[in-house]
């Protein structure tokens, strides 16, 4: 007796994983869409459109970090790939979705307003305070942020930050997300972010050598500190007509109308 | 016994066989994956310089492993003095002073603290502890060794409590009444007689902490600190090994991803060489032969007999301040994540179909459940079947039993983000998935299966069997229409303590079954449950509303799964 | 760190016992108990099963405090001293009134830590005291030849007669006045029986025994003085050799000459 109520339970129980899948299903067509942690808060809202517009597509926007939007490229997984920084490998292609600029932010008690490449250089390697400010957050290695924040930072001498391996102690974090909520709730640290993901709620954010961080210093080439925002796919495969129709909207007047408003710079 | 062995008999003896024996498979499968993934980082790189090299710089291709293992040591030896301390003097209050009617009660906490999702803890220590040990301190940051110990700390008192309990309640009274009768207070018959006594016990509830310390991946994510430095003060950062490769096995690649592996590697044998030391402790311990002791003599004679006792009386008042700081921190815990939690909470949040920028549990649900059944219909029937064959195919003391049974407790021992990596490597050829999230996870609850189902299975009476086997009914019908049915308290014990140790976890679904919070299509689709966005709420992309509200929602069916085993408890026990 | 006294024993009276009920919740175990206790004599408690005997011997020295449920009206009196008073200290209670359990239960330790156990608890830490404190033990209790040679070894490798005639010395060892003895030879074989009341009518002299016993045998052998218990009463009580051959209530009469067991 209790048996056969054991097996009515599990009867009901899948019954009901039955229903919930099959009303999620159908016709459906996937995109899967990994990579830069940078770029994933902007394709998730672009999914978020082209999905509101299109019942039977679902888009899977994972993060990772933009070695991996490369390397799935390259071997052909998934359906794209992300890079928050110039891309140029064999077989890959890469298809520009808009610019970013990388920001330096601080916690909202700092008195800091502007920082130079030469400060920040010093910060990273050796641990010299700025003021009050003496914890410098990092990303994590495969970050394309990372990759292109240290190419842009150069010390004294003009050596690249990323040249330099004998770092003082950093706090690493692995999303823009992570990193920003350290900033926040640190009064004595410092990182770099996605000008995008900026909410002057939680940071704040400084000047580059006297240049304001805004879509407009980006675009017109002011402000330093920006890098490519790259849609990644293999070269040999052909995109599936889901993918293909996706990419197509990101690159239209609707899909860049939505990075302007998410405060990326459009192409 | 009847002997009646056709091929229906043998043939079930050969089921049950294998599904004993699936546990020795299952260790042997993890730790060969794991080795061969890892192997190639260790020829490279290798072995000394992995482990004793003093730089973790991925980019550069330097793979030091050293200040991680520091890390882990040092943190879990820190958490095990402390949760392993107010875990003991926990125990002490409740076996020895706690009023009667609030002993249930306090059970009640030790079986919510153990069912807690370690995410949770982390999310407190995040919340609460971190900010809290900020401004007390006037430190830089709350975050760091200090934190990662408290709150390890906190997460294995249950383990250490309840074991310690048990412990302490099989000293035998007569013991403690002998000391009582020479004159000692209770007190003192506490710490000089019940706990020496209790002693084996003690140390294995300790050591078992240390296996759950060593492995804890979630409840240190947020408050370590997250740098692959050597530690050099409390509030320094440090990186645990479990956090290694939490945190970088979202984008290794190439030697990185395998150096990750060999981090796993380590991680094992870490476990497996306390899980030797627990054996050593357990085993009979032979009479030392001791020399023998000559008598000084020249005594005084007359004796002055004082009332001592003020030690044991103080460690006494110290055993309930810390039960009742356990209580506490539980209830501030608690408090705090439902007061912020419930008004988040709206049908639109649980229910509503979830996009990248407004996520919703709707995905959790599904996931959730679909990775319940699937774990609960492949680990159930191997549980079962494995426990039929110890109980009933085997004699005491047989050594396949034993070695059985090695096997069993060193998979219940293996961490978390191991069994993620297996499942990484064996299950997710075609991508993450529910099904390879419910199969990496139905390893992880097999033992606790075999162990309900076990334990109900010999409570039944040899009588029973007999009587059925008298009147000519086969060995396999005899089980399954006589003992089974018996037994199904156990089975039913199983499936609960199961379905907690899914929703809780989160460390082996990650890389196993996804992180997204959509709503998966099928089984073979990935999709999170609501401890895995729990971690993508608080780790991935942070977004504290949601992490509050699913915190809740976390919180409430941990209540549920326990209310639901309390009952079937009582139902149980009213029918013996 | 209050000293702990003697009691005072006058006109030769080790405990009076006035007026006692025992309640185990609402089952009355003891009824309307008088009854005095000797010095430096041994008193048999002899009954069937389940009569109260146990009972009235553990509340001599307040064990029956660790029961749930367990109330004591009426007075014992220790050496002129309400036991069951408040301001009653049990440490000194049961230093000075000591206890043998019916089975053996030395402490998983060596014979030396087992015998020192008692006198540790008290303060007494000199290694001097302590030895001579075991040898005089060991000596009391017809040990020390035995186990002299012997006293790091675990207690728990003796024989059951050995472990008990330990468990003798140990409580001797903080030199009660009064020992207690519930039954201490049911589980014993008839020589390790035979040795432990030899002891015990070599103790009297300096120690006040009462014990519990289900061997009438026993009884007569050793006691002085024997009460008579049934269903929680006290029937008789006097010297052992007139209540074994002239006992004045016909109910004592019957239990000894076997009517009923």
């Amino acid at each position: 007796m209790k048996m056969k109520k054991l097996v009515a339970m599990v009867m009901a129980l899948t019954a009901m994983g039955s229903v919930a899948t099959f009303s999620a299903c159908g016709d459906t067509q996937t995109i899967e869409i990994a990579g830069s942690t940078s770029v994933q808060p902007l394709m998730g809202v672009l999914a978020d459109a082209y999905m509101a517009k299109h019942d039977d597509v679902q888009i899977k926007v994972e993060g990772g970090g933009s070695s991996i939007g490369v390397s799935n490229a390259k071997e052909g997984k998934g359906d794209f790939g992300m890079a928050s920084k110039a891309v140029s490998e064999t077989g890959v292609t890469a298809v520009k979705v808009c610019d970013d600029g990388i920001i330096v932010i601080v916690n909202k008690q700092s008195a800091l307003t502007d920082v130079t490449g030469v400060q920040l250089f010093d910060l990273y390697v050796s641990g010299t305070a700025l003021g009050a400010v003496t914890m410098p957050v990092t990303r994590e290695s495969g970050s394309g942020t990372r990759d292109a924040f240290e190419g842009l930072v150069k010390g004294a001498d003009g050596t690249k930050l990323e040249t330099v391996s004998n770092r003082a102690p950093t706090q690493e974090f692995s999303s823009t997300g992570t990193a920003m909520t350290y900033v926040e709730q640190n009064a004595n640290a410092l990182g770099y972010i996605s000008l995008g993901s900026y909410d002057q709620k939680k940071v704040k954010k400084l000047t580059f050598e006297g240049v304001e961080a805004t879509a407009e210093n980006v675009k017109n080439g002011s402000y330093k500190l920006a890098r490519p925002f790259n849609i990644l796919y293999n070269t040999e495969k052909s995109l599936s007509d889901a993918a293909q129709g996706f990419l197509d909207f990101i690159l239209s007047k609707e899909g860049q109308a939505i990075v302007a408003e998410e405060g990326y710079i459009t192409l | 016994m009847v002997k009646s062995e056709n091929k229906s008999e043998k043939a079930a003896k050969i089921v049950f066989i294998t599904a004993a024996c699936f546990s020795i498979v299952a260790v042997f499968a993890i730790v060969l994956f794991i080795f061969a993934s890892a192997f190639p980082a260790l020829q490279e790189i290798g072995t000394f310089k992995f482990l004793f090299g003093s730089k973790w710089f991925p980019k550069q291709d330097e793979y030091g492993l050293l200040p991680m293992i520091v890390a882990t040591l040092l943190v879990t030896v820190s958490a095990l003095l402390i949760g392993g301390a107010f875990g003991i003097f926990t125990a002490i209050f409740v076996v020895y002073f706690c009023p009667k009617k609030l002993k249930g009660f306090f059970n009640q906490i030790i079986v919510l603290l153990a069912g807690i999702p370690s995410i949770i803890y982390g999310f407190f220590g995040m919340i609460v502890l971190s900010p809290a040990l900020k401004s007390l301190f006037n430190a830089e940051s709350g975050n760091g060794l200090l934190a990662s110990a408290l709150i390890l700390g906190l997460m294995i008192l249950p383990t250490v409590t309840s074991l310690t309990k048990n412990a302490l309640e099989s000293v035998p009274r007569s013991y403690s009444e002998g000391s009582l009768a020479l004159g000692a207070s209770r007190e003192q018959t506490i710490f000089r007689i019940d706990l020496p006594a209790a002693k084996t016990g003690v140390l294995s509830a300790l050591t078992l902490g240390a296996g759950r310390a060593i492995g804890e991946t979630m409840a240190v994510l947020v408050v370590c600190g997250n740098s692959a430095a050597f530690p050099d003060g409390l509030f320094s950062p440090i990186r645990p090994l479990t956090v290694n490769i939490v945190n970088e096995m979202g984008y290794a690649m190439g030697l990185h991803r395998q150096a990750l592996f060999a981090t796993g590697l380590v991680l094992l044998v870490f476990i497996f060489l306390l899980n030797g030391f627990l054996a050593f402790i357990k085993r009979e311990k032979k009479e030392k032969d001791e020399a023998n002791r000559t008598l000084v003599g020249g005594g005084a004679g007359e004796y002055i007999y004082k009332v001592r006792g003020m030690g044991s009386k103080i460690l006494s008042v110290v055993s309930c301040l810390i039960a009742a700081v356990v209580v506490l921190v539980l209830g501030i815990l608690i408090g705090y994540i439902l007061v912020n939690g419930l008004p988040e909470i709206s049908l639109d949040f649980l229910f509503g179909k979830p996009t990248y920028k407004t996520p919703t549990l709707l995905g959790a649900f599904v996931s959730t459940g679909w990775i319940i059944l699937l774990s609960l219909l492949i680990a159930i029937p191997l549980g079962v079947g494995a426990a039929i064959f110890l109980v009933e195919y085997t004699k005491p003391g047989s050594k396949l039993v034993k070695v059985i049974r090695v096997f069993i407790d060193t998979l219940s021992g293996i961490p978390s983000i191991v069994f993620g990596l297996f499942g990484m490597i064996a299950f997710c050829a075609g991508g993450k998935s529910l099904f390879a999230g419910a199969l990496t996870l139905s390893l992880m609850i097999l033992p606790t299966v075999i162990r309900s189902v076990e334990e109900s299975l010999l409570a039944v009476q040899n009588s029973v069997r007999e009587g059925s086997l008298a009147l000519g009914a086969t060995k396999v019908r005899t089980i399954f229409k006589v003992v089974l049915p018996s037994a199904l308290s156990g089975v039913v014990t199983a499936i609960i303590l199961s379905v907690g140790r899914i929703v809780s976890e989160s460390a082996a679904l990650i890389f196993t079954a996804g992180s997204l919070p959509m709503v998966p299509s099928s089984p073979l689709d990935s999709g999170s449950t609501f401890a895995v966005l729990m971690y993508n709420f608080t780790a991935e992309n942070p977004n504290m509303e949601a992490a509050y509200a699913t915190a809740t929602v976390l919180l409430m069916l941990v209540f549920l799964v326990n209310l639901a085993a309390y009952f079937c408890e009582k139902k149980w026990k009213k029918n013996k | 760190m209050k000293t702990i006294e003697q009691f005072k024993f006058e006109n030769k009276i080790a405990v009076e016992i006035r007026e006692m009920d025992l309640f185990y919740g609402n089952f009355q175990a003891l009824k309307k108990i008088n009854m005095t206790i000797p010095e430096n004599r041994i008193t048999a408690m002899i009954g069937p099963s389940g009569c109260g005997k146990s009972t009235l011997l553990k509340s001599l020295n307040r064990m029956n405090d660790l029961v749930e449920g367990c109330r004591v009206e009426g007075v014992i009196q220790i050496g002129g001293q309400n036991i069951y008073d408040k301001a009653m200290n049990l440490s000194m209670l049961r230093k000075n009134v000591g206890m043998v359990f019916q089975r053996p239960n030395p402490f998983a330790m060596s014979v030396y830590d087992n015998i020192v156990y008692g006198p540790r608890t008290f303060g007494i830490k000199k290694k001097a005291d302590l030895d001579e404190i075991v040898e005089r033990s060991l000596k009391g209790a017809a040990m020390w030849e035995e186990l002299k040679d012997r006293l790091n070894k675990s207690a728990l490798g003796l024989s059951g007669g050995q472990q008990q005639r330990l468990c003798i010395a140990r409580a001797l060892a903080v030199e009660p006045q009064i020992l207690l003895m519930d039954e201490p030879t049911s589980a014993l074989d008839p020589i390790s029986t035979g040795k432990i009341e030899e002891l015990c009518t070599e103790l009297k002299k300096d120690v006040t025994i009462v014990m519990v016993t289900h061997n009438m045998q026993q009884a007569t052998r050793i006691s002085d003085k024997t009460a008579f218990f049934l269903l929680g009463e006290m029937v008789e009580m006097g010297d052992t050799h007139k209540i074994f051959s002239m006992p004045e209530n016909k109910k004592t009469e019957d239990y000894i000459t076997g009517r009923f067991g």
